[in-house]
């Protein structure tokens, strides 16, 4: 049966009037799952050893439990590129579990896409283990056709000197719902997430980021970029949490979005929550539209007002690409990026 | 070298904790049922429609809910709570006429001291009615109305007071708006004509001396066009081992290219529930500054909100909130940009420690037709132990590509690099720590006449004791 799930709830919460507490997304009736472990190394897991919190939260927990998306492990070939792309053809649920032990590094690629005019969903939960030492780089692409929603949730647990790096781009398509969230338990562990997003005719992008420090000298940065156009609308809420314990710990967010006309919606909400007394804690944001010189610059060297947004726009899409760790992750959606721009 | 080392010392309240014997006040029964808000209406003698408006507030109250987001208000049960306590005299208008007891306690308060050298009037408001209210006659030959809230409402200006009475925080806001409008007692208002500029600044004073009581004043300031005034706002109480209430409302009128600064000292106690909401309406090329210091009470929920309609118009708000053991604070504020060309400029600081709780709560809001918009958002925690808890709860909702909104947040403690560099100035590291804290209420203190500044600096004490962290 349909149901209307409550996703991404900003903890603590705020006033209600402004409408980011959390986000309220329609889901349709007969999730198959499995789609995206088709084809995949994978073995059952104890769902109890994977309960793992992430950025969507227990409303999508509750939705998949129902649905029978049982969490998998997925088996990598040590540190070689993982590519998992799907074109969604009908609603899916899956929750693909990665685990990459003691020093272990392991690159992943997701890319979530469909044809043209679907009205289907797409759920995809990652949850993921760095263990002592362990580096996990995550790369997603997520660039839906029309009448697609997406719902990408990860949750993520960081050991003594792990480091987990999640770059994001979201081009496009139709509605998107992301979680992400991390647990930096062990010490000095590091997480970086970084963002491009490009959203146009209506488009929704709901985010909730969460960075909790939870053990000494921990480091998280949450860096999202990008552009709004024809009645998009994004809300990104970041949230930095300093845990009785994380002494010398430090964790920062930043926010730059271009607003390209007045139809758009841009809501930002950047938590800092603290117990600890020895950390730093920083958010900055930039929102606006286009700095009038840099459009009057490229339009000195010939180029169009509207190309020079495009360019702009890239821009934050191929800046947040650029930190993709892994070479062919890296090139595979800087590709897909050019494709996009392809007529420019 | 002193072997004392620095210490920030919880809040020195001694002048504040004075109790004086109400047995001869007048009180309502405890609790609020529609029986208590009739009485507090014959009390007032209100005109009718004030009375319809109480009812229906009272309606509304009990219609509605406490909201689900902020610090807990378990401790607080309003069925016994004092919605109206009357002091044993009538208000004056010289010190002299006010009673002994009343007086003294005013007196270490030091208002009526500040009357005499930086105001230009003085109301004090002792539990739910004013017992002192005054104003300079070259003040008042100007024009200018400042005057206890019930004379207003039967006097001259009735009309405009019918007229405005919570259009700007109206009760269907929230639960402590819909009791504020039932049971409102006091309060001050102020009324500045067209062109005129008050160079120097009315006050409102605000004593709750009774045991388990509420306050519940209204202040309505309308500041007209090209018009100037400086308002301040004190406000104190004895600690009780039971909750007392304030839960009033301040409604702001800025005309065009007027200008209004509201400076807030709230030193509540800390059995204090504060639950006060103050909003303004800013017309074009007008300005409105908020200098809001929170020290005391239990539980805040505090944040001046400003609502820049015209073109032009523009805010400035700069807050500091101390929350020490046993004390919670919501406070920060909001800001609607609705007029062209509006900017608003926010600086928020909170100090934490001793197992106290800061949270700065902030929105700004910028609609599509409000191009041209400017803002930015500056919001600054220091952290002196880990028994507290500082968290940063910001909002901005941009609706215009035409805008150009920043904010920033940090949180930390005292800079080891900061200190080291003083002592290598030749400083010691008692000193140097002591500096840095004194320096980070500075841009607060330096918003506030002198007077008020000093007395700022007596909450914060900055004492050279003890050890930091």
């Amino acid at each position: 049966m349909a149901e209307t799930i409550k996703i991404n709830s900003l903890v603590p919460p705020t006033w209600n009037r402004l409408k980011v507490n959390d986000v309220a997304v329609n889901m349709p009736a007969n999730l198959t799952t499995g789609i995206f472990s088709d084809g995949l190394d994978t073995e059952a897991v104890n769902t109890a050893d994977w309960n793992i919190e992430t950025g969507c939260g227990a409303g999508l927990s509750d939705f998949l439990d129902k649905n029978g998306a049982k969490p998998v492990l997925v088996k990598t070939d040590g540190d070689k590129l993982l590519t998992i792309k799907k074109t969604c053809e009908c609603s899916t649920a899956d929750v693909l579990c990665f685990e990459a032990g003691e020093g272990e590094t392991i690159n992943i690629l997701t890319d979530v896409t469909s044809d043209e005019k679907t009205d289907e969903a797409s759920v995809l939960r990652i949850l993921i283990k760095a263990g002592k030492g362990a580096k996990v780089n995550l790369a997603q692409v997520v660039r839906p056709g029309k009448g697609l929603t997406v719902v990408n949730d990860i949750g993520t647990v960081a050991e003594e000197n792990a480091q987990i790096n999640i770059v994001q781009v979201f081009t496009d398509g139709s509605d998107i719902y992301s979680g992400c969230r991390t647990d930096l338990k062990g010490k000095e562990a590091y997480s970086e997430n970084r963002v491009g997003l490009v959203r146009t005719n209506g488009q929704t992008l709901d985010m909730n980021y969460v960075m909790k420090h939870l053990a000494p000298k921990t480091k998280a940065e949450i860096n999202v970029s990008g552009a709004l156009s024809k009645k998009a609308q994004k809300t990104f809420r970041g949230t930095i949490d300093f845990v009785r314990g994380c002494s010398e710990s430090d964790g920062a967010e930043a926010e730059s979005m271009l607003l390209l006309d007045d139809t758009v919606v841009n809501k930002t909400v950047p938590l800092i929550l603290c117990t600890e007394e020895n950390v730093a804690g920083s958010h900055g944001a930039t929102i606006g539209k286009p700095a009038e010189d840099m459009i009057f610059y490229m339009m000195s060297r010939g180029i169009s007002r509207e190309k020079a947004i495009r360019i702009l726009e890239r821009a934050a899409l191929e800046a947040a690409a650029n930190h993709i760790e892994d070479d062919e992750a890296k090139q595979y959606v800087l590709d897909i990026i050019a494709e996009k721009y392809v007529n420019d | 070298m002193s072997e004392e080392k620095t210490y920030v010392e919880d809040i020195n309240r001694t002048i504040y904790d004075v109790i004086d014997d109400d047995s001869d006040a007048f009180k309502l029964e405890q609790g609020l049922t529609e029986e208590i808000v009739r009485q507090i209406s014959d009390q007032k003698q209100d005109p009718e429609w004030m009375r319809d408006f109480r009812l229906n507030c009272l309606k509304l109250y009990n219609k509605s809910q406490h909201p689900n987001w902020g610090p807990s208000i378990e401790g607080l049960d309003m069925n016994v709570i004092y919605t109206y306590v009357r002091p044993n005299t009538k208000m004056q208008h010289t010190w002299d006429e006010v009673p002994e007891d009343i007086k003294n306690t005013f007196e270490r308060l030091g208002i009526p001291q500040a009357e005499r050298t930086s105001l230009a009037g003085v109301g004090a408001q002792y539990d739910s009615e004013l017992v002192y209210h005054n104003m300079q006659k070259e003040v008042e030959e100007q024009g200018v109305v400042y005057c206890d809230f019930e004379s207003a409402l039967k006097g001259e200006y009735a009309d405009l007071i019918h007229e405005k009475f919570m259009t700007l925080l109206p009760p269907t806001d929230h639960r402590y708006n819909a009791l504020h409008g039932a049971v409102w007692s006091g309060g001050s208002f102020v009324y500045v004509p067209k062109g005129v500029k008050v160079s120097v600044p009315l006050q409102s004073y605000f004593r709750l001396n009774a045991k388990g009581a509420g306050q519940f004043e209204h202040t309505l300031i309308i500041v007209e066009d090209d018009a100037d005034l400086h308002f301040i706002e004190g406000c104190s109480a004895p600690k009780y081992n039971v909750a007392n209430l304030h839960s009033g409302c301040v409604e702001l009128f800025v005309g065009k290219n007027a200008k209004l600064r509201y400076s807030t000292i709230e030193s509540w106690s800390k059995n204090m529930y504060n639950l006060n909401s103050k909003r303004a309406l800013v017309e074009e090329g007008g300005r409105m500054e908020w200098v809001s210091g929170s020290f005391g009470s239990h539980v805040s929920y505090l944040y001046p909100s400003t609502i820049l309609k015209g073109d032009n118009s523009t805010m400035e708000y700069t807050g500091i909130a101390f929350a020490g053991a046993g004390q919670d604070l919501d406070t920060g504020m909001k800001v609607v940009h609705l007029g062209k060309n509006t900017s608003s400029v926010v600086n928020t600081k909170s100090i934490s420690k001793n197992g106290g709780i800061n949270t700065t709560r902030t929105s700004v809001q910028v609609m599509p037709q409000a191009k041209g918009a400017k803002s930015i958002v500056s919001c600054e925690s220091l952290m002196l132990d880990s028994e507290s808890k500082s968290d940063t709860i910001p909002v901005m909702d941009i609706r215009t590509d035409d805008a150009d909104v920043g904010h920033e947040a940090t949180i930390g403690s005292i800079s080891d690099e900061a200190v080291f560099y003083m002592m290598s100035r030749g400083m010691s590291e008692e000193d140097a720590r002591a500096l840095i804290v004194s320096g980070f209420a500075d841009n607060v203190s330096r918003e506030l006449p002198m007077e008020y500044a000093a007395e700022m600096n007596n909450l914060i004490r900055l004492e050279m004791k003890g050890t930091i962290g």
